[in-house]
């Protein structure tokens, strides 16, 4: 199929990007294999399609394509509220500079 | 020596905060009246001692003269370079009034709704050492007094129905996601202790800092007390007010960070 060749060019693309940043050392050992351990389970799960079943089954959803989309959406929702809470440390930080030239103009 | 410092989150209140700035200002012995003193009735106000009272406002990346305006009526000014909301504004005045040596710090609204002249109210549980942390309750309120100050105001100290609502579902989302209850989580006008000011740990930058205040009193251990105090509603002050989605966002924010941060 068609998606299969897409995906499959997709995913070794990131992963050559991946391992590139990794050999760069911009991404750290752990977060490289978690890449690794994600793009090398789309491949798997792309290729071998019933092997979703397996894991719908353990999770008592129907079918293995939808099990994929229910973990997906509440690993994106997770990853949401983790990104906005970065965000918020980030802005507090900006305030936190801000704060501190704003009581140094007073000296 | 009891220092008191006020301080007054402004942006873009040019209009109001040199006015409220000069009303603080006519109070300017009120700290050490002998009414005071003697109400206090312990020794924790030496008496003879003066006090001082400061005004301390935070210009938060006004694009209007407000820094000027305050200035002119004889605030000190903290200025933000750039906008960063009321909860960032509230931690750098915090910072500012320690730094001033102050005994008693009071946060109140630049737009003018609220009453200097119940500054008194606020601070006194504080001087006699009763309590680390006083809030000004808008709906402990009984009497629907008119405040003298109200002038164009609409009707002093009854609170508008939308207000009341959304005040109800702050006060509900704050005491589910941090255990404390109060009834006016959302309000603007308080007093600390110098010792609780350095406790408060403020991280939220927005609106979401007067729950988060609350959250912290109840983390960092410290005594609340919450007093009635009457608003002053003009059109200016609610036309500053919050919509529906600005609430929404104040509480998604609340929950990043019960859980997020």
């Amino acid at each position: 199929m068609l998606i299969q060749i897409f995906v499959t060019i997709l995913a070794v693309m990131v992963l050559i990007h991946t391992f590139i940043r990794f050999r760069k050392a911009t991404i750290g050992r752990s977060e490289f294999f978690v890449w690794l351990i994600l793009w090398l389970g789309v491949l798997v799960l792309i290729w071998n399609p019933r092997s979703t079943n397996v894991v719908a089954h353990w999770l008592g959803v129907g079918r293995g394509a939808d099990a994929v989309f229910y973990v997906s959406i509440v690993v994106l929702f997770y990853a949401i509220f983790r990104l906005y809470g970065k965000l918020e440390n980030l802005e507090h930080q900006l305030s936190e500079l801000v704060k501190k030239i704003a009581l140094n103009q007073k000296k | 020596m009891n220092n008191v410092v006020v301080i007054i989150p402004a942006y873009d209140e040019d209009k109001t905060v040199g006015e409220v700035v000069r009303r603080i200002r006519a109070l300017q012995v009120m700290p050490v009246t002998p009414s005071i003193l003697s109400k206090a009735g312990t020794s924790y106000l030496p008496t003879g001692q003066a006090g001082k009272l400061q005004v301390l406002v935070v210009d938060d990346g006004s694009s209007d003269q407000t820094a000027e305006a305050a200035r002119e009526a004889g605030a000190l000014v903290l200025s933000h370079l750039i906008n960063r909301g009321l909860g960032a504004a509230l931690a750098t005045g915090l910072a500012g009034a320690l730094s001033l040596a102050a005994d008693v710090i009071v946060t109140l609204d630049a737009d003018g709704q609220h009453d200097p002249a119940e500054i008194q109210k606020l601070i006194e549980p504080i001087i006699k050492g009763e309590v680390d942390v006083v809030i000004g309750s808008r709906f402990l309120s009984s009497s629907h007094y008119s405040s003298p100050l109200a002038g164009e105001a609409r009707r002093g100290g009854v609170v508008p129905r939308s207000r009341r609502l959304a005040n109800y579902c702050g006060n509900l989302f704050t005491y589910l996601l941090f255990g404390i209850h109060v009834t006016d989580s959302q309000s603007g006008f308080r007093a600390f202790s110098a010792e609780a000011a350095r406790k408060i740990k403020i991280r939220t930058n927005t609106m979401e800092v007067s729950s988060e205040i609350i959250r912290e009193i109840k983390l960092r251990n410290l005594k609340l007390k919450e007093v009635p105090i009457t608003p002053i509603y003009t059109e200016y002050s609610l036309s500053k007010g919050q919509g529906f989605l600005k609430g929404l966002e104040t509480l998604w924010k609340l929950i990043v960070l019960k859980f997020f941060r």
